[in-house]
């Protein structure tokens, strides 16, 4: 036996080393692909939950107001349950550095916490609390008693405790100044503590800044206000009791969720984006399956020598499997092990590119470097050893299951694949894929529908590929020169190595094009949709701001000195909270209606004319409160229009009529907007989160933004068109993965071409033998086979085409409706398709071009050695 | 005497650095500020009960001894809520959220039957965490209360581990004021002093939950003490023993010897005798306090002084824990390790004839320099 396995699975692994190092790259490649996106994802998740936990215990419960912020005075409602569990009051906000070299600005998270009781329920130690409670009293280096520094720290309002990487990363010490901006305001912060790393919490995130609770309050300009108190249980305490006892005593307005609500709705609100990325690493993974599966097929072939000796020597069937799956194995553990450290790597890379997008989107991410978490590398290392031998399954049968005869007659290597039956069942396989997508009307937000529909077009459509070959094969006929017969004649009665090569490029076509015309198709919407809504001259915010979970804001004062700037016409004020309403997160937003109606627009999509509509809603006022409300929230909430709605508010429950509905691609929570003065009668906040300018006619932006900045260093300008700019360049970041994906798929794809053509070679070692012979040169043996790879090269792509266009359909009219509840226009990009049909037909050429240079020169002496 | 431990946690290494007063004049303040403790105070209750800000320290101190219904099961408590002032400030936080105030507090339930020791410990700012009123005895600190009701009994409430204890105290006498004209001194330095209010004797009843069990009624009698000072520290000292003795006789003693490095009593220790009226009818500085055994911490390594025999007017007391480990070790708030708990008062004849309280600080470690 291991005689056998030494000459039978090594040596000939050893000597086709080519072949031995495609099937590994395909391997390590699949599963890279697949653990970095994994790994990302988790780090990018893993930051929101991370902020917490990062200064303390992680919490059982969180308290929160329904609407606005909590009032602390409301705080000794709670003091019931302090037996039971420790209270962890919280206040969140927004420090903005200049970026280095007029960069973009670095955002802190500040949050300010009552270090004192943080120290107090810290996890008792045997040591005394100065050993790593966590608090800055705790991590104080400085000169002086420990209690001098307890109460110089606590009775700074301008402390804070910095993180061990960024005091690293900068060299922060005690008493080091941080400068930067809150709200727009210039602070300055001193650095009264390093949170030391401990073993018992995960390490504070680079970007927090941690302040005592008032002089964070302070620093917000919000005293008296929190934005959500954690509860954690004590000893023995159960935390089902605990529910109960805190339902009881909470104020009215105060809603309960679990701690994990804030990470899980984070990991809601990703879910739909990290699932596509889930997706499409498989493909990955699926693109890489198809050509294990024709290399193990070509391995197995070539050696049938060796299997019908074998046989003939009386060596049982069952035997001959196992060596196969055991070559299968080992390719797949060494491979799956290369992809896992290769995947670590590219994770690294991922993970900012997901940080972005999901700090675009939802703006709480943090995650700078991915970790290698065991159950994720497991995970992969076992996918891809089982795609591995799923693989080698079919060709392992068939080693094992062919009588010796018929191994050993000539060409038999090649046997036409069924192409009629295959294409016909993968033709309904994606009709039957695109039904399930367009027929069920199911709830919000369910999709499986249209990932199932999408994987199974996929499946289908890449079978039904095949029928292209024959089609291809066409021109190859009888008046045909002869080199056209020869490379053509082969795709007419295509083997399963054909099928195979194709079927993989369709695939990975198919998802290019499917996600690329979703792509664009959102991209033109988005930016029609801009268009229409940006009319300002000048948009205002406090320098970091990006987004509806943007947590800046303006002081009145502030909006109303440069509503009042001479240069300015006009000025809309626009103010957001987050708002629960029916136990799920939304925003409420404000706007002057009075003013947006008139020299603003808003793409309304029911309710009728923005610039009639807004101004009547401002007209009825506080008498009839009434709202818009996005696409995503009506879809959300179940809302249409004429429906009223009871709004939690610091001032109770207020009613409103939605009486428009409109476009917004801007967060998939949904939203509500209402006229400002009705917001400030039932919120009582005057601060402004964004403000738009509308300047006097004839005057610059630009030049009026760059004076008016000038006098306020804290705010950001941004023209029209420099905010339309900035969209777009958000928008292709939030795409950036999805396009690297696309173009590793690709390259999967080609390399299984390549491995077909030198396979298809192979196999025709005789032809091209003969064609020397018979005088024909190298250059003309290469373009024939280099015709017979461009065939199977046209026929995936397109195959690739159609199923894409199909994919499209599905993402764009199924999947962001039911996902997002985004209605997005389907666009065709004609020259987006043309570029990507163009590309993989050239990178085809250049992949190809050297193999085939290859095949023709080989000899046919080569066969002698085949079976040695 | 509590507040030697918020004294010693929070402000040794501050009063370290300062020389020795000379027996001057009392100055009205302490070089940062404070009220100084002096002679002629004049007490006014119930606002004496409050809380005195303009103090830098200040505790509120409840022990007692409890029998259930059926006098089977006995129990012993402890209750002390700290308030510490930082030096002025300026910043000194938001009225919710103060960072010129910390209130800590211990609290510890002695279960002899079950032969249990159950501790837990608060650590909080003064504001919406913890805060006492100035006007009347009204202290909390996070769930933990103590209050003063209209009918003039005491709520006490707090919950250690699984235990749940909530209790009426009733006091038996007016408040007893310790010291000379209305100031106990606590050393050589003159401004080393406190203004000390006692109740010796308080009837108690309430009851006792322990986890989901039915609550068990107990009564018995507790001990209160109320101090506030700003500094009570001299040098050279490295703990004290203390002790609150309730006799069956209705007499009541309170005692305290300050322990010296070199092993000697501080001449300012002392003992002081209350009659069943709340009336003192004696104190001297001459008494003894002696081991009569040893008992070792198996957590901590610390050998403590058990039982301890108090001799005084020619009498002797001997102090029985009615549990060996009643030991806190408060590494959440003060960080101090000390020894207190419930012990059987026995006379020279060992007869029982009262119950005590006993504090014995300074044995895991000098308490200079701790925090």
């Amino acid at each position: 036996m291991t005689w056998l396995v030494l000459r039978i699975v090594l040596r000939a692994m050893l000597r086709e080393r080519g072949r031995v190092l495609l099937a590994l790259l395909s391997v390590a490649l699949g599963v890279s692909v697949f653990l970095s996106i994994r790994l990302a994802n988790r780090a990018a998740v893993a930051s929101f939950a991370g902020f917490a936990a990062g200064i303390g215990q992680g919490s059982d419960l969180v308290v929160r107001a329904e609407a606005g912020p909590l009032r602390e005075t409301a705080l000794p409602a709670l003091r019931g349950l302090r037996d039971e569990a420790w209270i962890r009051p919280v206040i969140e906000g927004t420090f903005s550095r200049r970026g280095v070299g007029g960069g973009a600005p670095e955002g802190f998270q500040l949050l300010g916490t009552d270090l004192v009781g943080l120290a107090g329920s810290a996890p008792a130690t045997a040591e005394p609390p100065d050993a790593g409670s966590g608090s800055m009293a705790s991590s104080g280096e400085g000169d002086g008693g420990a209690a001098g520094n307890f109460y110089r720290s606590l009775q700074d309002p301008a402390a804070v405790l910095v993180s061990t990487a960024l005091a690293r990363a900068e060299g922060l010490r005690i008493g080091s100044a941080l400068s930067g901006f809150v709200n727009g305001r210039p602070v300055t912060l001193a650095v009264a503590g390093i949170a030391q790393d401990a073993p018992n919490r995960p390490p504070l995130q680079r970007n927090l800044l941690v302040m005592d609770l008032p002089a964070a309050q302070m620093v917000l300009g919000r005293p008296g206000e929190l934005d959500r108190v954690e509860l954690g249980l004590r000893g023995e305490a159960s935390l089902p009791a605990l529910e109960l006892a805190a339902a009881a005593a909470l104020p009215p307005g105060w809603v309960l969720e679990a701690p994990e609500t804030r990470a899980s709705s984070a990991r809601t609100m990703t879910a739909a984006f990290r699932f596509n990325l889930t997706i499409l690493s498989l493909i990955a993974l699926a693109v890489g399956a198809y050509l294990l599966f024709q290399a193990f097929d070509a391995a197995v072939n070539r050696r049938r020598e060796t299997w019908a000796t074998l046989r003939s020597l009386g060596c049982p069937p069952r035997l001959l499997n196992a060596l196969v799956l055991l070559e299968a194995a080992l390719l797949g553990v060494a491979g799956s092990a290369a992809g896992v450290l290769l995947g670590w790597g590219m994770a690294q890379g991922a993970v900012r590119a997901v940080s972005k997008t999901v700090d675009t989107l939802y703006g709480a991410s943090a995650a700078r470097s991915a970790q290698l978490w065991p159950s994720e590398a497991a995970l992969a290392f076992g996918l891809g050893t089982l795609t591995c031998l799923a693989a080698a399954w079919l060709p392992a049968r068939t080693a094992a299951a062919t009588v010796p005869v018929q191994l050993l007659a000539r060409g038999s290597g090649t046997r036409p694949a069924r192409w009629q039956a295959l294409s016909a069942a993968g033709l309904l396989l994606a009709l039957a894929g695109a039904g399930l997508a367009f027929l069920p009307v199911l709830p919000a937000g369910v999709a499986w529908h249209a990932y199932a529909g999408s994987g199974l077009v996929l499946l289908g459509g890449s079978l039904a590929t095949l029928a292209l070959l024959p089609l291809l094969g066409l021109p190859g006929g009888r008046r045909a020169p002869w080199a056209v017969r020869l490379a053509l004649r082969p795709l007419r009665r295509p083997t399963g190595r054909h099928g195979f090569a194709a079927a993989a490029l369709a695939v990975a076509v198919g998802m290019t094009i499917g996600m690329g015309v979703m792509v664009k198709s959102f991209e033109a919407t988005v930016m029609t949709w801009i268009g229409t809504n940006l009319r300002a001259d000048l948009y205002v915010a406090p320098l970091g701001s990006e987004g509806m979970a943007a947590q800046h804001r303006l002081s009145a004062a502030l909006a109303e000195s440069l509503a009042a700037d001479p240069a300015v016409l006009a000025a809309d004020r626009f103010q957001v909270v987050p708002l629960r309403l029916r136990g799920a997160p939304t925003f409420l937003g404000a706007a002057d209606f009075n003013i947006h109606g008139r020299h603003g627009h808003v793409a309304i999509i029911e309710g009728g004319d923005p610039n009639v509509l807004l101004p009547h809603l401002h007209d009825l006022g506080l008498a009839d409160p009434s709202a818009i409300a996005s696409e995503t929230f009506t879809r959300r909430f179940g809302v249409r229009l004429g429906d009223a709605l009871e709004i939690p508010t610091p001032s109770g429950l207020r009613r409103l009529t939605v009486r428009g509905v409109y476009a917004d691609y801007g967060n998939e929570r949904g939203s509500l907007i209402v006229d400002r003065p009705v917001f400030l009668d039932w919120f009582h906040d005057d601060r402004v989160a964004s403000l738009a300018l509308y300047l006097r006619p004839g005057l610059d932006p630009n030049r009026e933004g760059k004076r008016l900045f000038a006098a306020h260093p804290g705010l950001q300008f941004r023209s029209n068109a420099s905010l339309r700019q900035q969209v777009t360049t958000i928008f292709h970041q939030t795409f950036a993965l999805t396009y690297a994906l696309e173009v590793i798929g690709l390259g999967v794809a080609l390399a299984g071409l390549v491995q077909a053509l030198l396979g298809l070679a192979l196999a025709r070692r005789g032809d091209i033998w003969t064609l020397r012979t018979l005088g024909a040169k190298e250059g003309e043996i290469a373009a024939v086979l280099l015709g017979e790879g461009l065939g199977v090269a046209l026929a995936g792509t397109l195959g690739g085409l159609a199923m894409g266009v199909l994919l499209a359909q599905i993402l764009v009219r199924v999947l962001n409706p039911q996902v997002f509840g985004w209605t997005l226009r389907f666009a065709l990009p004609g020259p987006f398709m043309g570029l990507v049909l163009a590309l993989t037909l050239l990178a085809a050429v250049l992949a190809l071009l050297p193999a085939a240079r290859w095949a023709a020169r080989l000899r046919a002496d080569r066969e002698a050695e085949e079976g040695a | 005497m509590k507040a030697w431990l918020v004294l010693f946690a929070c402000l040794l290494p501050l009063a370290a650095q300062r020389p020795a007063q000379s027996p001057a004049p009392v100055p009205a303040t302490t070089p940062d500020g404070f009220t100084v403790a002096r002679p002629g105070y004049r007490f006014s209750f119930p606002k004496d009960h409050g809380s005195h800000p303009d103090f830098r320290t200040e505790w509120w101190y409840f022990t007692g001894h409890l029998w259930s219904a059926d006098g089977k099961r006995r129990f012993g408590y402890q209750l002390t809520f700290f308030r510490q002032a930082s030096p002025s400030a300026a910043w000194t936080g938001s009225a919710a959220w103060r960072t010129d105030q910390i209130h800590l507090a211990h609290g510890a339930l002695t279960d002899e039957t079950g032969r249990r020791f159950r501790v837990a410990e608060r650590l909080n700012r003064g504001g919406l965490p913890a805060d006492a009123a100035l006007d009347r005895l009204a202290v909390f600190n996070e769930a933990w209360s103590a209050e003063l009701g209209p009918e003039g009994a005491i709520i006490l409430r707090m919950k250690v581990d699984d235990a749940r204890l909530e209790l009426t105290l009733q006091p038996a006498t007016p408040p007893v004021v310790f010291g000379e004209d209305g100031v106990s001194r606590k050393g050589a330095d003159p401004t080393a002093s406190s203004h000390y209010i006692t109740f010796p004797r308080l009837a108690s009843t309430g009851t006792l939950k322990f986890g989901s069990a039915p609550p068990i009624p107990v009564s018995g009698q507790s001990w209160m003490d109320h101090g506030f000072s700003s500094n009570q520290l001299s040098a050279g000292q490295v703990g004290w023993d203390w002790a609150a003795v309730q006799l069956r006789d209705g007499r009541s003693l309170m005692a305290y010897r300050m322990r010296l490095q070199d092993g000697g009593q501080d001449p300012f220790s002392s003992i002081t005798e209350v009659d069943p009226k709340g009336r003192i009818t004696r104190s001297t500085r001459t008494f003894a306090m002696r081991a009569k055994g040893q008992w070792t911490s198996p957590a901590s390594r610390t050998a403590y002084p058990q039982p301890l025999e108090v001799e005084a007017w020619g009498e002797r007391w001997t102090l029985v824990p009615i549990l060996a480990d009643q030991e806190l070790r408060t590494a959440r708030s003060t960080g101090i390790t000390y020894w207190e708990g419930a012990c059987r008062v026995l006379d020279s004849n060992g007869k029982e004839v009262g119950d005590a309280y006993l504090e014995l600080t300074g044995y895991a470690h000098s308490l200079k320099g701790r925090f």
